[in-house]
Protein backbone atom coordinates (compact mmCIF):
# COMPACT_ATOMS: atom_id res chain seq x y z
CA UNK A 1 0.00 0.00 0.00
CA UNK A 2 2.91 2.29 0.82
CA UNK A 3 4.16 2.01 -2.78
CA UNK A 4 0.85 2.84 -4.43
CA UNK A 5 -0.36 6.25 -5.55
CA UNK A 6 -2.85 7.58 -3.05
CA UNK A 7 -5.85 7.39 -5.38
CA UNK A 8 -5.15 3.73 -6.10
CA UNK A 9 -4.82 2.95 -2.39
CA UNK A 10 -8.12 4.73 -1.78
CA UNK A 11 -9.73 2.70 -4.56
CA UNK A 12 -8.64 -0.49 -2.78
CA UNK A 13 -9.92 0.82 0.56
CA UNK A 14 -13.29 1.61 -1.01
CA UNK A 15 -13.67 -2.08 -1.90
CA UNK A 16 -13.27 -3.28 1.69
CA UNK A 17 -16.21 -4.07 3.90
CA UNK A 18 -16.48 -1.09 6.17
CA UNK A 19 -15.79 -3.10 9.33
CA UNK A 20 -12.51 -4.32 7.78
CA UNK A 21 -11.62 -0.76 6.91
CA UNK A 22 -12.17 0.24 10.49
CA UNK A 23 -10.08 -2.58 11.84
CA UNK A 24 -7.21 -2.07 9.43
CA UNK A 25 -6.73 1.64 9.94
CA UNK A 26 -4.55 0.77 12.94
CA UNK A 27 -1.96 -0.89 10.71
CA UNK A 28 0.11 2.28 10.40
CA UNK A 29 -0.15 6.06 10.29
CA UNK A 30 -0.47 5.98 6.52
CA UNK A 31 -3.30 3.46 6.68
CA UNK A 32 -4.99 5.53 9.35
CA UNK A 33 -4.90 8.61 7.14
CA UNK A 34 -6.14 6.60 4.13
CA UNK A 35 -9.04 5.09 6.06
CA UNK A 36 -10.11 8.52 7.25
CA UNK A 37 -9.70 10.17 3.85
CA UNK A 38 -12.98 11.79 2.79
CA UNK A 39 -12.07 11.05 -0.84
CA UNK A 40 -12.48 7.29 -0.57
CA UNK A 41 -14.67 6.68 -3.62
CA UNK A 42 -17.33 4.74 -1.69
CA UNK A 43 -20.06 6.24 -3.77
CA UNK A 44 -18.95 4.50 -6.96
CA UNK A 45 -19.26 1.18 -5.24
CA UNK A 46 -22.26 1.96 -3.07
CA UNK A 47 -24.66 1.14 -5.90
CA UNK A 48 -23.42 -2.44 -5.85
CA UNK A 49 -23.87 -2.86 -2.16
CA UNK A 50 -26.76 -4.08 -0.16
CA UNK A 51 -27.51 -2.20 3.00
CA UNK A 52 -26.22 -3.56 6.28
CA UNK A 53 -28.57 -4.71 9.00
CA UNK A 54 -28.89 -3.60 12.59
CA UNK A 55 -30.61 -6.13 14.82
CA UNK A 56 -32.23 -4.77 17.94
CA UNK A 57 -32.67 -7.29 20.75
CA UNK A 58 -34.21 -6.38 24.03
CA UNK A 59 -34.70 -8.62 27.01
CA UNK A 60 -33.52 -7.21 30.34
CA UNK A 61 -31.08 -5.04 28.51
CA UNK A 62 -31.19 -3.80 24.92
CA UNK A 63 -28.42 -4.70 22.51
CA UNK A 64 -27.64 -3.93 18.91
CA UNK A 65 -25.97 -6.33 16.51
CA UNK A 66 -24.53 -5.44 13.14
CA UNK A 67 -24.64 -7.67 10.06
CA UNK A 68 -22.51 -6.11 7.40
CA UNK A 69 -23.30 -6.42 3.74
CA UNK A 70 -20.75 -7.44 1.20
CA UNK A 71 -20.45 -6.44 -2.43
CA UNK A 72 -20.94 -9.92 -3.84
CA UNK A 73 -22.66 -11.83 -1.11
CA UNK A 74 -25.97 -11.03 0.47
CA UNK A 75 -24.79 -10.76 4.03
CA UNK A 76 -21.79 -12.90 4.70
CA UNK A 77 -20.55 -12.00 8.13
CA UNK A 78 -21.93 -13.21 11.42
CA UNK A 79 -23.61 -10.59 13.61
CA UNK A 80 -21.32 -8.40 15.68
CA UNK A 81 -22.50 -7.19 19.05
CA UNK A 82 -21.99 -3.45 19.27
CA UNK A 83 -20.51 -1.89 22.38
CA UNK A 84 -22.97 0.97 22.77
CA UNK A 85 -21.39 4.21 24.02
CA UNK A 86 -24.69 5.41 25.56
CA UNK A 87 -25.29 2.15 27.45
CA UNK A 88 -24.74 3.64 30.90
CA UNK A 89 -27.17 6.52 30.29
CA UNK A 90 -29.76 4.54 28.33
CA UNK A 91 -29.67 0.79 28.93
CA UNK A 92 -33.11 0.32 27.35
CA UNK A 93 -34.08 2.04 24.15
CA UNK A 94 -36.26 2.10 21.07
CA UNK A 95 -34.96 2.73 17.59
CA UNK A 96 -36.63 5.82 16.15
CA UNK A 97 -35.19 5.44 12.69
CA UNK A 98 -32.11 5.41 10.53
CA UNK A 99 -30.80 7.80 7.95
CA UNK A 100 -27.51 7.93 6.00
CA UNK A 101 -25.85 5.41 8.29
CA UNK A 102 -26.92 7.06 11.53
CA UNK A 103 -29.49 5.80 14.01
CA UNK A 104 -31.72 7.81 16.27
CA UNK A 105 -32.75 6.11 19.52
CA UNK A 106 -34.99 7.06 22.40
CA UNK A 107 -34.73 5.99 26.00
CA UNK A 108 -37.53 3.58 26.89
CA UNK A 109 -37.77 5.03 30.41
CA UNK A 110 -37.43 8.70 29.66
CA UNK A 111 -39.25 9.95 26.55
CA UNK A 112 -37.13 13.07 26.61
CA UNK A 113 -33.78 11.35 26.20
CA UNK A 114 -32.72 10.93 22.57
CA UNK A 115 -29.42 9.75 21.11
CA UNK A 116 -27.99 9.92 17.62
CA UNK A 117 -25.56 7.10 16.97
CA UNK A 118 -23.23 6.04 14.16
CA UNK A 119 -22.80 2.27 14.61
CA UNK A 120 -19.74 2.22 12.38
CA UNK A 121 -17.65 4.86 14.10
CA UNK A 122 -19.35 3.92 17.39
CA UNK A 123 -19.90 7.55 18.30
CA UNK A 124 -23.07 8.85 19.84
CA UNK A 125 -24.42 12.14 21.04
CA UNK A 126 -27.28 12.87 23.40
CA UNK A 127 -29.66 15.54 22.17
CA UNK A 128 -30.71 18.39 24.46
CA UNK A 129 -33.91 17.82 26.37
CA UNK A 130 -37.07 19.59 25.35
CA UNK A 131 -39.64 21.42 27.36
CA UNK A 132 -43.33 21.78 26.66
CA UNK A 133 -45.77 23.58 28.91
CA UNK A 134 -47.78 20.40 29.36
CA UNK A 135 -46.74 16.89 30.23
CA UNK A 136 -46.92 14.70 27.15
CA UNK A 137 -48.86 11.43 27.04
CA UNK A 138 -47.42 10.41 23.72
CA UNK A 139 -44.25 11.30 21.85
CA UNK A 140 -43.68 10.64 18.14
CA UNK A 141 -40.15 11.22 16.91
CA UNK A 142 -38.77 11.26 13.35
CA UNK A 143 -35.18 11.34 12.15
CA UNK A 144 -33.97 12.52 8.75
CA UNK A 145 -31.60 14.59 6.70
CA UNK A 146 -31.83 17.88 4.87
CA UNK A 147 -30.02 17.45 1.55
CA UNK A 148 -29.21 21.11 0.85
CA UNK A 149 -27.82 22.00 4.26
CA UNK A 150 -26.47 18.44 4.73
CA UNK A 151 -27.68 18.37 8.31
CA UNK A 152 -29.48 15.74 10.31
CA UNK A 153 -32.76 16.80 11.85
CA UNK A 154 -35.00 15.32 14.50
CA UNK A 155 -38.68 16.21 14.57
CA UNK A 156 -40.65 15.51 17.70
CA UNK A 157 -44.41 15.76 18.10
CA UNK A 158 -45.85 15.47 21.58
CA UNK A 159 -49.52 14.95 22.37
CA UNK A 160 -51.47 15.27 25.60
CA UNK A 161 -55.07 14.43 26.30
CA UNK A 162 -56.69 17.46 27.76
CA UNK A 163 -57.88 16.72 31.28
CA UNK A 164 -60.91 18.95 30.81
CA UNK A 165 -62.12 18.02 27.37
CA UNK A 166 -61.54 14.29 27.26
CA UNK A 167 -65.16 13.78 26.23
CA UNK A 168 -64.44 15.43 22.88
CA UNK A 169 -61.12 13.67 22.49
CA UNK A 170 -59.45 17.05 22.49
CA UNK A 171 -55.68 16.93 22.60
CA UNK A 172 -52.87 19.36 23.03
CA UNK A 173 -49.91 18.97 20.75
CA UNK A 174 -46.58 20.58 20.04
CA UNK A 175 -44.07 20.06 17.26
CA UNK A 176 -40.41 20.83 17.80
CA UNK A 177 -37.39 20.43 15.57
CA UNK A 178 -33.72 20.07 16.35
CA UNK A 179 -30.97 20.34 13.70
CA UNK A 180 -27.69 18.67 14.62
CA UNK A 181 -24.74 21.00 14.37
CA UNK A 182 -26.94 24.13 14.09
CA UNK A 183 -29.50 24.39 16.86
CA UNK A 184 -28.58 24.86 20.50
CA UNK A 185 -32.07 23.90 21.55
CA UNK A 186 -35.31 22.62 20.08
CA UNK A 187 -37.33 25.00 17.92
CA UNK A 188 -41.04 24.89 18.68
CA UNK A 189 -43.27 24.86 15.60
CA UNK A 190 -46.65 25.02 17.28
CA UNK A 191 -49.55 22.59 17.15
CA UNK A 192 -49.75 19.50 15.00
CA UNK A 193 -52.58 19.12 12.50
CA UNK A 194 -52.12 15.35 12.41
CA UNK A 195 -52.56 12.58 14.92
CA UNK A 196 -49.52 10.52 14.02
CA UNK A 197 -49.29 6.83 14.81
CA UNK A 198 -45.99 6.43 16.59
CA UNK A 199 -46.21 2.63 16.77
CA UNK A 200 -46.30 1.58 13.14
CA UNK A 201 -43.15 1.73 10.99
CA UNK A 202 -42.18 4.93 9.21
CA UNK A 203 -40.58 5.27 5.79
CA UNK A 204 -37.96 7.81 4.73
CA UNK A 205 -38.49 8.49 1.02
CA UNK A 206 -37.67 11.47 -1.15
CA UNK A 207 -36.25 13.51 1.75
CA UNK A 208 -39.47 13.11 3.70
CA UNK A 209 -40.43 10.85 6.54
CA UNK A 210 -43.83 9.17 6.32
CA UNK A 211 -46.13 8.14 9.12
CA UNK A 212 -49.56 6.65 9.16
CA UNK A 213 -52.17 8.56 11.10
CA UNK A 214 -53.99 6.86 13.96
CA UNK A 215 -56.85 4.74 12.73
CA UNK A 216 -59.89 7.03 12.56
CA UNK A 217 -62.58 6.09 15.02
CA UNK A 218 -65.52 6.48 12.63
CA UNK A 219 -64.23 6.11 9.09
CA UNK A 220 -61.74 3.35 10.04
CA UNK A 221 -59.33 4.91 7.57
CA UNK A 222 -55.73 5.91 7.83
CA UNK A 223 -53.83 8.56 5.98
CA UNK A 224 -50.17 8.93 5.12
CA UNK A 225 -48.54 12.07 6.48
CA UNK A 226 -45.14 13.24 5.30
CA UNK A 227 -42.62 15.56 6.91
CA UNK A 228 -40.20 17.23 4.52
CA UNK A 229 -36.86 17.69 6.30
CA UNK A 230 -35.92 20.47 3.91
CA UNK A 231 -38.99 22.69 4.19
CA UNK A 232 -39.98 21.40 7.64
CA UNK A 233 -43.61 21.06 6.51
CA UNK A 234 -46.08 18.27 7.14
CA UNK A 235 -48.38 17.18 4.33
CA UNK A 236 -50.78 14.45 3.27
CA UNK A 237 -49.60 11.89 0.71
CA UNK A 238 -52.21 9.94 -1.19
CA UNK A 239 -52.28 6.31 -0.12
CA UNK A 240 -53.18 3.31 -2.26
CA UNK A 241 -56.62 4.10 -3.57
CA UNK A 242 -57.76 0.53 -4.11
CA UNK A 243 -61.05 -0.09 -2.34
CA UNK A 244 -59.89 -3.38 -0.90
CA UNK A 245 -57.21 -1.54 1.09
CA UNK A 246 -59.38 1.13 2.59
CA UNK A 247 -60.35 -0.80 5.66
CA UNK A 248 -57.20 -2.83 6.00
CA UNK A 249 -54.33 -2.04 8.27
CA UNK A 250 -51.09 -1.67 6.43
CA UNK A 251 -47.61 -0.52 7.30
CA UNK A 252 -45.23 1.73 5.44
CA UNK A 253 -41.84 0.74 4.11
CA UNK A 254 -39.15 2.23 1.90
CA UNK A 255 -38.49 0.00 -1.11
CA UNK A 256 -35.75 0.96 -3.53
CA UNK A 257 -36.34 4.67 -3.03
CA UNK A 258 -40.13 4.37 -3.36
CA UNK A 259 -42.81 4.54 -0.72
CA UNK A 260 -44.31 1.11 -0.14
CA UNK A 261 -47.26 -0.24 1.79
CA UNK A 262 -47.32 -3.76 3.20
CA UNK A 263 -50.80 -5.18 3.60
CA UNK A 264 -51.65 -8.38 5.45
CA UNK A 265 -54.48 -9.78 3.43
CA UNK A 266 -55.68 -13.15 4.69
CA UNK A 267 -54.24 -16.46 5.76
CA UNK A 268 -50.92 -14.85 6.33
CA UNK A 269 -50.55 -13.67 2.78
CA UNK A 270 -49.05 -10.25 2.38
CA UNK A 271 -49.26 -7.80 -0.47
CA UNK A 272 -46.69 -5.19 -1.24
CA UNK A 273 -47.89 -1.99 -2.86
CA UNK A 274 -45.47 0.58 -4.22
CA UNK A 275 -45.97 4.22 -5.19
CA UNK A 276 -43.88 4.29 -8.36
CA UNK A 277 -43.94 8.07 -8.78
CA UNK A 278 -43.68 10.06 -5.60
CA UNK A 279 -46.86 11.79 -4.49
CA UNK A 280 -48.84 10.51 -7.47
CA UNK A 281 -51.74 8.61 -6.05
CA UNK A 282 -52.46 6.90 -9.39
CA UNK A 283 -48.97 5.41 -9.45
CA UNK A 284 -49.64 3.04 -6.54
CA UNK A 285 -49.59 -0.51 -7.79
CA UNK A 286 -49.54 -3.93 -6.26
CA UNK A 287 -46.03 -5.18 -6.87
CA UNK A 288 -46.44 -8.68 -5.56
CA UNK A 289 -48.17 -10.92 -3.11
CA UNK A 290 -46.23 -13.25 -0.86
CA UNK A 291 -47.72 -16.56 0.10
CA UNK A 292 -48.11 -17.90 3.59
CA UNK A 293 -45.16 -18.68 5.74
CA UNK A 294 -44.68 -20.79 8.80
CA UNK A 295 -41.62 -21.16 10.97
CA UNK A 296 -41.03 -24.61 9.47
CA UNK A 297 -40.94 -23.21 5.99
CA UNK A 298 -43.26 -21.91 3.36
CA UNK A 299 -46.44 -23.55 2.25
CA UNK A 300 -48.70 -22.47 -0.54
CA UNK A 301 -51.99 -21.30 0.93
CA UNK A 302 -53.99 -24.10 -0.64
CA UNK A 303 -51.95 -26.74 1.17
CA UNK A 304 -52.85 -25.42 4.58
CA UNK A 305 -55.66 -26.81 6.63
CA UNK A 306 -58.30 -24.36 7.71
CA UNK A 307 -57.15 -24.69 11.27
CA UNK A 308 -53.56 -23.88 10.34
CA UNK A 309 -54.72 -20.87 8.38
CA UNK A 310 -56.76 -19.53 11.23
CA UNK A 311 -54.07 -19.90 13.84
CA UNK A 312 -51.45 -18.50 11.56
CA UNK A 313 -53.27 -15.35 10.61
CA UNK A 314 -53.37 -13.99 14.09
CA UNK A 315 -50.17 -15.33 15.56
CA UNK A 316 -47.74 -13.88 13.18
CA UNK A 317 -45.67 -10.81 12.87
CA UNK A 318 -43.90 -10.34 9.59
CA UNK A 319 -42.13 -7.32 8.22
CA UNK A 320 -40.62 -6.23 4.95
CA UNK A 321 -37.13 -5.02 5.88
CA UNK A 322 -35.70 -3.78 2.60
CA UNK A 323 -35.17 -4.35 -1.09
CA UNK A 324 -31.87 -5.99 -2.01
CA UNK A 325 -29.81 -5.10 -5.06
CA UNK A 326 -30.68 -8.43 -6.60
CA UNK A 327 -34.35 -7.42 -6.64
CA UNK A 328 -35.08 -9.80 -3.78
CA UNK A 329 -37.02 -8.63 -0.75
CA UNK A 330 -35.64 -9.14 2.73
CA UNK A 331 -38.36 -10.23 5.14
CA UNK A 332 -38.28 -10.71 8.87
CA UNK A 333 -40.69 -13.19 10.43
CA UNK A 334 -41.76 -13.63 14.02
CA UNK A 335 -38.77 -11.60 15.21
CA UNK A 336 -36.52 -14.58 14.66
CA UNK A 337 -36.04 -15.34 10.98
CA UNK A 338 -34.59 -13.43 8.09
CA UNK A 339 -35.83 -14.59 4.73
CA UNK A 340 -35.03 -13.51 1.17
CA UNK A 341 -37.95 -13.56 -1.21
CA UNK A 342 -37.42 -13.53 -4.95
CA UNK A 343 -40.59 -12.10 -6.50
CA UNK A 344 -39.66 -13.15 -10.04
CA UNK A 345 -39.35 -16.82 -9.10
CA UNK A 346 -41.68 -16.73 -6.10
CA UNK A 347 -38.96 -18.43 -4.07
CA UNK A 348 -37.82 -18.07 -0.49
CA UNK A 349 -34.41 -18.52 1.01
CA UNK A 350 -33.79 -18.63 4.74
CA UNK A 351 -30.77 -16.62 5.80
CA UNK A 352 -28.91 -18.40 8.54
CA UNK A 353 -26.16 -16.72 10.46
CA UNK A 354 -23.95 -18.06 13.17
CA UNK A 355 -24.71 -16.32 16.41
CA UNK A 356 -28.03 -14.83 15.40
CA UNK A 357 -29.84 -13.65 18.53
CA UNK A 358 -33.01 -15.54 19.44
CA UNK A 359 -35.32 -12.62 19.03
CA UNK A 360 -34.75 -9.35 17.25
CA UNK A 361 -36.12 -6.53 15.13
CA UNK A 362 -34.05 -5.62 12.11
CA UNK A 363 -33.40 -2.30 10.45
CA UNK A 364 -31.58 -1.80 7.16
CA UNK A 365 -29.01 0.92 6.89
CA UNK A 366 -26.05 1.84 4.73
CA UNK A 367 -23.03 2.24 6.98
CA UNK A 368 -21.24 5.54 6.85
CA UNK A 369 -17.71 6.36 7.98
CA UNK A 370 -18.73 9.98 8.56
CA UNK A 371 -17.77 11.06 12.04
CA UNK A 372 -20.38 12.50 14.35
CA UNK A 373 -17.96 15.35 15.07
CA UNK A 374 -18.19 16.38 11.43
CA UNK A 375 -21.98 16.20 11.55
CA UNK A 376 -22.14 18.41 14.62
CA UNK A 377 -19.94 21.13 13.20
CA UNK B 1 -5.01 -10.73 -43.01
CA UNK B 2 -1.97 -9.31 -41.40
CA UNK B 3 -2.33 -7.20 -38.29
CA UNK B 4 -0.11 -4.35 -37.35
CA UNK B 5 2.46 -5.28 -34.74
CA UNK B 6 3.64 -3.01 -31.96
CA UNK B 7 6.89 -3.41 -30.11
CA UNK B 8 6.90 -2.49 -26.43
CA UNK B 9 10.16 -1.89 -24.61
CA UNK B 10 10.41 -2.63 -20.91
CA UNK B 11 12.56 -0.70 -18.44
CA UNK B 12 15.28 -3.35 -18.76
CA UNK B 13 15.01 -2.96 -22.58
CA UNK B 14 13.38 -6.27 -23.35
CA UNK B 15 11.15 -6.23 -26.44
CA UNK B 16 7.55 -7.43 -26.42
CA UNK B 17 5.93 -7.71 -29.83
CA UNK B 18 2.12 -7.68 -29.74
CA UNK B 19 -0.80 -6.94 -32.07
CA UNK B 20 -1.82 -3.32 -32.10
CA UNK B 21 -5.33 -4.33 -30.97
CA UNK B 22 -3.75 -5.92 -27.90
CA UNK B 23 -1.53 -2.94 -27.09
CA UNK B 24 -4.10 -0.18 -27.44
CA UNK B 25 -6.24 -1.57 -24.63
CA UNK B 26 -3.78 0.49 -22.63
CA UNK B 27 -4.84 4.12 -22.96
CA UNK B 28 -1.28 5.21 -22.26
CA UNK B 29 0.20 3.06 -25.04
CA UNK B 30 -2.56 4.21 -27.39
CA UNK B 31 -1.61 7.83 -26.71
CA UNK B 32 2.08 7.05 -27.13
CA UNK B 33 1.45 5.41 -30.52
CA UNK B 34 -0.55 8.41 -31.70
CA UNK B 35 1.59 11.16 -30.27
CA UNK B 36 5.20 10.08 -30.43
CA UNK B 37 7.71 8.94 -32.98
CA UNK B 38 8.63 5.45 -31.86
CA UNK B 39 12.12 4.55 -30.74
CA UNK B 40 13.50 2.18 -33.35
CA UNK B 41 13.61 -0.58 -30.73
CA UNK B 42 9.96 -0.03 -29.79
CA UNK B 43 7.74 2.06 -27.53
CA UNK B 44 9.68 2.67 -24.32
CA UNK B 45 7.84 2.00 -21.07
CA UNK B 46 10.55 3.07 -18.63
CA UNK B 47 8.67 2.27 -15.43
CA UNK B 48 7.58 -1.28 -16.31
CA UNK B 49 10.05 -4.12 -15.82
CA UNK B 50 10.02 -7.04 -18.27
CA UNK B 51 8.90 -9.39 -15.49
CA UNK B 52 5.72 -7.28 -15.08
CA UNK B 53 5.29 -6.37 -18.75
CA UNK B 54 5.16 -10.10 -19.51
CA UNK B 55 2.18 -10.38 -17.15
CA UNK B 56 0.54 -7.28 -18.59
CA UNK B 57 0.81 -8.54 -22.16
CA UNK B 58 -0.46 -11.96 -21.09
CA UNK B 59 -3.55 -10.29 -19.63
CA UNK B 60 -4.04 -7.94 -22.60
CA UNK B 61 -3.63 -10.73 -25.18
CA UNK B 62 -6.26 -12.85 -23.46
CA UNK B 63 -8.70 -9.97 -23.14
CA UNK B 64 -8.19 -8.68 -26.70
CA UNK B 65 -8.72 -12.05 -28.32
CA UNK B 66 -11.61 -12.96 -26.16
CA UNK B 67 -14.71 -10.89 -26.53
CA UNK B 68 -17.33 -12.73 -24.50
CA UNK B 69 -20.65 -13.05 -26.32
CA UNK B 70 -22.59 -15.09 -23.80
CA UNK B 71 -22.65 -15.98 -20.14
CA UNK B 72 -20.57 -19.11 -20.61
CA UNK B 73 -17.82 -17.13 -22.33
CA UNK B 74 -17.95 -14.45 -19.65
CA UNK B 75 -17.67 -17.16 -17.03
CA UNK B 76 -14.64 -18.64 -18.78
CA UNK B 77 -12.91 -15.28 -18.93
CA UNK B 78 -13.65 -14.77 -15.26
CA UNK B 79 -12.11 -18.15 -14.47
CA UNK B 80 -9.09 -17.22 -16.53
CA UNK B 81 -8.72 -13.99 -14.49
CA UNK B 82 -8.91 -15.98 -11.25
CA UNK B 83 -6.20 -18.35 -12.46
CA UNK B 84 -4.10 -15.44 -13.65
CA UNK B 85 -4.30 -13.81 -10.21
CA UNK B 86 -3.61 -17.12 -8.49
CA UNK B 87 -0.17 -17.33 -10.05
CA UNK B 88 0.97 -13.96 -8.67
CA UNK B 89 2.88 -13.41 -5.47
CA UNK B 90 2.01 -10.31 -3.44
CA UNK B 91 4.94 -8.25 -4.71
CA UNK B 92 4.04 -8.96 -8.31
CA UNK B 93 0.41 -8.12 -7.56
CA UNK B 94 1.39 -4.66 -6.31
CA UNK B 95 3.80 -4.16 -9.26
CA UNK B 96 0.96 -5.09 -11.56
CA UNK B 97 -1.33 -2.51 -9.92
CA UNK B 98 1.35 0.14 -10.47
CA UNK B 99 1.76 -0.92 -14.10
CA UNK B 100 -2.01 -1.05 -14.73
CA UNK B 101 -2.32 2.41 -13.21
CA UNK B 102 0.57 3.81 -15.27
CA UNK B 103 -0.56 2.12 -18.49
CA UNK B 104 -4.17 3.08 -17.79
CA UNK B 105 -5.72 -0.37 -18.23
CA UNK B 106 -9.02 -0.13 -16.38
CA UNK B 107 -9.91 -3.83 -16.42
CA UNK B 108 -6.56 -4.92 -15.03
CA UNK B 109 -6.54 -2.17 -12.40
CA UNK B 110 -10.03 -3.20 -11.27
CA UNK B 111 -9.06 -6.85 -11.14
CA UNK B 112 -5.86 -6.31 -9.16
CA UNK B 113 -7.32 -3.74 -6.73
CA UNK B 114 -10.20 -6.09 -5.97
CA UNK B 115 -7.70 -8.91 -5.44
CA UNK B 116 -5.82 -6.89 -2.83
CA UNK B 117 -9.07 -5.87 -1.12
CA UNK B 118 -10.20 -9.52 -1.04
CA UNK B 119 -6.86 -10.50 0.43
CA UNK B 120 -7.06 -7.90 3.18
CA UNK B 121 -10.67 -8.01 4.21
CA UNK B 122 -10.56 -11.01 6.51
CA UNK B 123 -7.21 -10.15 8.04
CA UNK B 124 -6.26 -8.78 11.40
CA UNK B 125 -3.99 -5.77 11.81
CA UNK B 126 -1.04 -8.02 12.69
CA UNK B 127 -1.59 -10.29 9.69
CA UNK B 128 -1.69 -7.32 7.33
CA UNK B 129 1.51 -5.87 8.81
CA UNK B 130 3.25 -9.21 8.39
CA UNK B 131 1.98 -9.89 4.87
CA UNK B 132 2.80 -6.47 3.47
CA UNK B 133 5.90 -5.99 5.59
CA UNK B 134 4.57 -2.83 7.20
CA UNK B 135 6.11 -1.43 10.32
CA UNK B 136 3.80 -0.17 13.05
CA UNK B 137 4.86 3.48 13.23
CA UNK B 138 2.44 4.42 16.01
CA UNK B 139 4.09 4.96 19.38
CA UNK B 140 2.26 3.05 22.13
CA UNK B 141 0.81 6.38 23.38
CA UNK B 142 -0.40 7.36 19.91
CA UNK B 143 -1.89 3.94 19.34
CA UNK B 144 -3.79 4.11 22.59
CA UNK B 145 -5.03 7.60 21.74
CA UNK B 146 -6.35 6.64 18.29
CA UNK B 147 -7.91 3.47 19.62
CA UNK B 148 -9.67 5.43 22.30
CA UNK B 149 -10.91 7.86 19.71
CA UNK B 150 -12.21 5.00 17.61
CA UNK B 151 -13.62 2.52 20.05
CA UNK B 152 -14.94 -0.27 17.95
CA UNK B 153 -15.16 -3.08 20.39
CA UNK B 154 -17.15 -6.24 20.17
CA UNK B 155 -17.80 -8.89 22.74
Amino acid sequence: MERLPREVALDIFSRLPITSLHRLKFVSKLWYSLAKDPHIPFMDKATNKNPSLILHCGLQEDHLYLIESDIQAHFDISPLKLDLPFKSVTPNFNIIGSCNGFLCLSDSQSLDTLHVYNPLTNESTQLPTTSTNFSPDRVVVGFGFSPTTKKFKVVRTVYAYSKRFTYFGYVKSDISIYTLGIDDSWRSQGKSAYWLDGQSPTALVNGSLHWLTQLHKYTQSQEIVSFDFETEKFDIVGGPSCDCLKKKRYSLVELGGCLGAVVWVHFGQLEVWVMKKYNMRESWSKDFAIIAYSLDGFNPVNELTEEMQNTRVWNRTGRVVCLLRSGEILLEFDNQKLVCYDPTKDEFKNLNFDGLPNSFASIALTLSPVSLNGVQR
Amino acid sequence: MSTKKITLLSSDREQFIVDEAVAIQSQTIKNLIEDTVPDEDGIPLPVVHSRILAKVTEYLTKHANYKPHNDAAKEELKNWDVKFLGKLDNNTLFDLILAANYLDIKGLLDLTCQAVADLMKGMSVEEVRKLFNIENDFTPEEEEAVRKENQWAFD
